[in-house]
Formats: C-alpha cells, sequence, structure tokens
C-alpha cells in the first residue's frame, strides 16, 4: 500500500525530530524542511499528501508560504495544517493572514494544531485529511 | 483782556474769545449756582443734552431727581478746588454717555464761590474701545497676567484669577508656583533681558494646591517705544492634555506588560513542545526496547530544559529595573561604547560595522544601561541577520540624529530582512527567528526600555534587502532626573 507522504517544515529541530517519529511511527512517510524556502522546493519536488507548516521562521514565515500555496495555480489543492505555539484563535486571526495584499482572500488552512501538540488531536487531524 | 493772552494776538482773535469762546469751544460746559441750577450752558451742552437753563443740573445730566451721590460741583462749592471726574449721563436723545467733567469755582467780587463752572467732554467711544479691550483681556481663554520689572503681577485676567486666586500685587512665582523664590530659566526675566518673546512649559499649582500645567508665552508690553516697563504673559492650560499623555504612557505600559505575558506564553509553548517530544521519543522507546531512541529522547529533555532555564533567567533579567535610573548622558558616547563592543565580532564575521554620531547633540537624561542594552541587542540583531544572509559583504550603520526635539538611534543593516508577518509580530510576540540561538527576548527587552524612556521603535524591513530599526526619544518625554541630579553629567568614555 502506498503510504501518505507528509511534509513537516519547521525551524526548530527538536519540532521536527519530534512530529518525524510520530509520524512514521503512525505509518507515514515525512520529509522535512528547516526553512519556507525549502519548504516550498521540497513541496514542487516532492508533491507530499499533506504539509504540516510551522508559522514562525527567520527570513519566510510559514503564513508567506502558505499564501503561495494556495495562489499557486498547481498546488493550491494539497492540504495544510498549521502546527504553531501562536493561538490559533487570537494571534494566528489577528495577523489577517488569509487576506492578501490585493485584497482577495484564500480559505483557511485544512487543520490548525497548537503547539505543545497534544498527540491524540494531532493524529485525528492529520488522518481527518488524510483519510 | 483774558488773563494770560499774548498782547500781539490780532484784534479779531482776542475779540472772538472775549465775545463767542464760552459759546463756541468745542466742549459741554455749563454755569450752575449752589442751588444746582444751570444758569448758563454753551451751544455744544445744548445740542448734546437740551435746553438746560433754569433745570437742576442732575436733572439735565442724567435725569436724576435727586442730587448726585458723589457731587462733584457740591465739593468745588465746598472746598473751591478743581475735581475731576468719569461720569455717565444720558443725553437728549436718551443714549447713555459718557464724559470726563472738570469743576471749577466761579468767585463773587467779595471771593465767596457763588457758581461752579462744569466742563465736559464725551469719551464715550474711548469708553466703548476700552470696554472691548477688557473683554478681550478678561475673558481670553487663557491665563493672562501683566509683570513688572520686580515680577509682581500689576494684572491677571479672570481665567488667572478664578485658577490661581486673585493675587494681583504678589510675586508671579508665588501666584503661579506657590514659590518663594523666582524660578530657574524664567522666560518672563528673560523676556525683560532682551525685549524678545520667549515660551516655556511649566508646572504651577491652582489655589486649591492642585498640579497645574500650562505653555506660557511672554512678550515686552512696550507702547511703541524700544523701553518697556512690564512683560505680558499669555499662557495656555495643557494641564488635560499632560493628563492624557500621561495615561496614554500608562497604557502603553499595561499593554506592553499584557503582550509580554502572551509572549511568554508563547515561549513556553515551544519549549514544552520540545518536552512533549521528548517524552514521546523516550516513551516509545521504551516501548521498542530501543536505547537509541531513549538516549535522543533524554537529549531532547535535557536541551529543553536548559532552554527554559535560559529563558527564565532572561525573564527576570528582564523583569528587573522596571524605573528607568535617569542621567544625564552623552547620546554619542554611549552609541559609540556599543559599536566598540561589537566591532570585533562584527568584523570576525565579515560584517562592516559604522558609526556616525551627531554633532553639537546636547545631553540626555536617560537610563545609561537600559539604551546600552537596546543598542547592543540591535546590533546584535543586525550582525546575525548579515550572517543569515546571502550576501557575502554586508554592512550594519549607527547613525544618532537629532529631529524635531528627538534623539534618533538607527541601526541599519543590509542583511536577510523580514518578510510581512515576521515584522508584524516582531514587537508583539514573544518569539524567536534563531531557533534555539535565541530566546526572543532582545526586541522585547528593546520596546520596553525605550517606552520605559517615553519613546517608540520604527522598523522597516524588505526580505533579501535588509532592516532599518529606528529608537525615537522625544526629550520631552524622556524620564526626570532625581532631585539634586540636575547638574550631573555622566561622562562614558568606553571604560566603563
Amino acid at each position: 500500500m502506498h503510504c501518505k507522504r507528509i511534509l513537516l517544515v519547521d525551524d526548530e529541530p527538536d519540532a521536527i525530530e519530534f512530529l518525524l517519529d510520530l509520524l512514521e511511527d503512525n505509518g507515514y512517510s515525512v520529509i522535512t524542511a528547516n526553512t519556507a524556502m525549502e519548504g516550498l522546493e521540497q513541496i514542487r519536488a516532492q508533491r507530499p499528501d499533506l504539509v504540516c507548516l510551522d508559522v514562525l521562521m527567520p527570513e519566510e514565515s510559514g503564513i508567506s508560504l502558505y499564501q503561495k500555496l494556495r495562489t499557486d495555480p498547481v498546488l493550491h489543492r494539497i492540504p495544510v495544517l498549521i502546527s504553531s505555539g501562536l493561538s490559533f484563535n487570537r494571534e494566528l486571526r489577528l495577523t489577517d493572514y488569509l487576506t492578501l495584499p490585493d485584497g482577495s482572500t484564500i480559505p483557511e488552512p485544512d487543520g490548525v494544531v497548537e503547539k505543545p501538540v497534544d498527540i491524540r488531536q494531532f493524529l485525528a487531524t492529520v488522518r481527518r485529511l488524510l483519510p | 483782556m483774558m488773563p494770560g493772552v499774548r498782547k500781539d494776538v490780532p484784534q479779531q482773535v482776542q475779540s472772538w474769545l472775549d465775545t463767542q469762546l464760552f459759546e463756541h469751544v468745542p466742549s459741554n460746559i455749563v454755569v450752575i449756582d449752589r442751588n444746582y441750577r444751570v444758569v448758563l450752558a454753551n451751544q455744544q451742552f445744548r445740542q448734546v443734552f437740551g435746553e438746560a437753563a433754569g433745570k437742576l443740573c442732575h436733572q439735565v445730566y442724567k435725569r436724576r431727581d435727586t442730587i448726585c451721590d458723589q457731587c462733584l460741583a457740591a465739593r468745588t462749592f465746598t472746598d473751591g478746588q478743581v475735581h475731576i471726574s468719569d461720569e455717565e449721563g444720558i443725553d437728549r436723545k436718551g443714549r447713555a454717555a459718557h464724559y470726563v467733567v472738570y469743576t471749577a469755582p466761579v468767585r463773587a467780587p467779595g471771593g465767596e464761590i457763588s457758581h461752579v463752572i462744569e466742563m465736559s467732554y464725551d469719551v464715550t467711544e474711548t469708553k466703548a474701545l476700552q470696554r472691548s479691550y477688557n473683554i478681550l483681556f478678561e475673558r481670553a481663554p487663557c491665563y493672562v497676567a501683566v509683570i513688572n520689572r520686580d515680577l509682581r503681577i500689576v494684572r491677571a485676567n479672570e481665567r488667572l484669577r478664578e485658577t490661581f486666586g486673585d493675587h494681583v500685587g504678589e510675586h508671579c512665582y508665588r501666584v503661579y508656583k506657590q514659590r518663594r523664590q523666582r524660578c530657574p530659566d524664567c522666560p518672563a526675566l528673560k523676556t525683560f533681558s532682551d525685549g524678545r518673546p520667549y515660551q516655556a512649559e511649566q508646572e504651577g499649582r491652582d489655589k486649591n494646591g492642585e498640579p497645574t500645567h500650562y505653555v506660557v508665552y511672554t512678550s515686552p508690553l512696550s507702547r511703541g517705544g524700544a523701553s518697556f516697563s512690564h512683560v505680558i504673559e499669555m499662557s495656555a492650560d495643557i494641564t488635560e492634555l499632560k493628563r492624557l499623555e500621561q495615561e496614554n504612557l500608562e497604557n502603553e505600559r499595561l499593554a506592553a506588560v499584557g503582550q509580554t505575558v502572551a509572549q511568554l506564553a508563547h515561549g513556553i509553548k515551544n519549549i514544552l513542545n520540545g518536552l512533549q517530544g521528548g517524552m514521546y521519543i523516550i516513551r516509545s522507546g521504551m516501548r521498542s526496547g530501543s536505547t537509541t531512541r531513549i538516549d535522543r529522547g533524554w537529549s531532547m529533555l535535557e536541551r529543553n530544559v536548559e532552554r527554559i532555564t535560559v529563558l527564565v533567567k532572561g525573564f527576570l533579567g528582564f523583569s528587573k529595573g522596571r524605573t528607568p535610573s535617569a542621567r544625564l548622558m552623552d547620546p554619542n558616547a554611549m552609541a559609540l561604547e556599543v559599536v566598540e563592543l561589537y566591532r570585533g565580532s562584527a568584523a570576525g564575521q565579515g560584517v562592516t560595522l559604522r558609526f556616525t554620531p551627531c554633532e553639537g547633540l546636547e545631553p540626555a537624561a536617560m537610563d545609561f544601561e537600559s539604551i546600552h542594552t537596546c543598542l547592543a541587542n540591535l546590533i546584535s540583531n543586525a550582525i546575525d541577520a548579515c550572517q543569515a544572509s546571502e550576501n557575502p559583504s554586508c554592512t550594519v550603520t549607527l547613525d544618532v540624529a537629532e529631529q524635531q526635539g528627538a534623539i534618533i538611534y538607527r541601526v541599519q543593516d543590509t542583511g536577510c530582512g523580514m518578510d510581512y508577518e515576521i515584522k508584524r509580530k516582531v514587537f508583539t510576540t514573544f518569539f524567536t527567528t534563531k531557533g534555539m540561538g535565541g530566546t526572543g527576548l532582545g526586541l522585547l527587552v528593546t520596546r520596553k526600555i525605550v517606552q520605559e524612556h517615553g519613546g517608540r521603535i520604527e522598523v522597516e524591513s524588505e526580505p533579501g534587502q535588509g532592516s532599518t530599526f529606528r529608537l525615537i526619544f522625544p526629550r520631552h518625554r524622556l524620564p526626570q532626573l532625581p532631585e539634586g541630579s540636575g547638574d550631573r553629567y555622566e561622562v562614558t568614555d568606553g571604560a566603563r
């Protein structure tokens, strides 16, 4: 059976190591990237089934990468799970990240999991996005 | 011939003076007897008040039935002296009119005063003008005072009297500030010394002892000549403005506390995630009997315990010394010291560090340690941004400037820059983009210190182009110097 491939994009090595183990232990194939730019390259090259994205990273944020994905004619269908230490309801929404500079809007991410990651909730979200 | 008239006056003039003067002189003249009856009135008097001969003077002048309370003619009848007074009358058309009235005795051959001659001229227009000036002075929506060279208030308007009490004749410093001595930097004294206008922001005490803030403008009060004996002071009350400014500062501080708590939570959440990960890896290693995995998980736990230790220490550093301890500092020397501190490490990382001081900058009341921390944070971040950049020859520049009464430190780098999201979060979230290498406290501490100094931070950045941070300190919002430290000026020389 083809196992689903998940890309982890996070600048924190410990966060990558944790989720890499957790996902591999649950039968997923995992690829990783430490920056948003590297993440985009991996998405283009590897076409993962799901992207698990951190928000605050040096140089380019996860939000910027998310906006690029959602406006890309080829990649916009790839599901994205945002995993961040920011509170989704308070801080993330305040950034108005679904509105692009030209005023157009993009859909909400397919899943959001706050750090510290609740293992059961995280796996349940991944299973929902990758049935 | 009339006494006092020159002998060479032409005959026709002399004749006019003898026969026509009384009738045609451009003043109102009447002669009244001891019963206050008008026995003679000249032409102008009759034109203004109507036919008067035989009538009582108070009836004619004021349409009164009884003699006036302060009758000028009565005084002249009594003491034989000339008297002058301001009077208000009613002309024959019923209009109120103001007069200056002179009375002089008319003596009979025996020397006794038989009559009084009253001469008056109309000052209604002058009075109206004076009243307008008075209204302007009295009702001006600011404090207006006229001060003499002894710094005594000789005139104060209504608003000033209401706020500071009616103390005309007292020293201005006593009235405005309840002081016993002249104020330092008194703008009125400056105006007295060079005749030029001055302005100053002052804090006084109202008549109830409450603090009052005002901006005072002084100007010489002269009648067009070069010399002047008084200064006029106009002061605009800015107490409410000051209160709002203070409230705003408090709100900014409270908001900073709220944000700090949220930011601390974010920092801790990332570390908790690492601890959570470590626990998961150990547990799964134990289940599968993999010591390698257990070791990996253990290392992760250790790393994150270390991170939280560093974070807590940093946070304690952040929370201490909340009140800036201000001293007079040379803003250039302080910046130079930070540049010297980082010159070596910048060069070691291939980054050029430049410094441009501001010529002729006055000392400023700042907390040396705090501002040093701010500049060190910004320079260190700028060097890190250069390291993260693909540009092989990056530059970090620190400029000092003063614009519109504000001291400005500008730290500019040509490093990696920040994208929109990071720029938005840079001061509002307790975060780091340096992975394990940073606590995310640097800019937070910087912002806190800048706010404590009444200043603000501005940031401009483009990904790949570099970033510019500006610390802007308006001088009037800088901390107050502690009592008695006004003359001390701390010299910083890099040896600190």
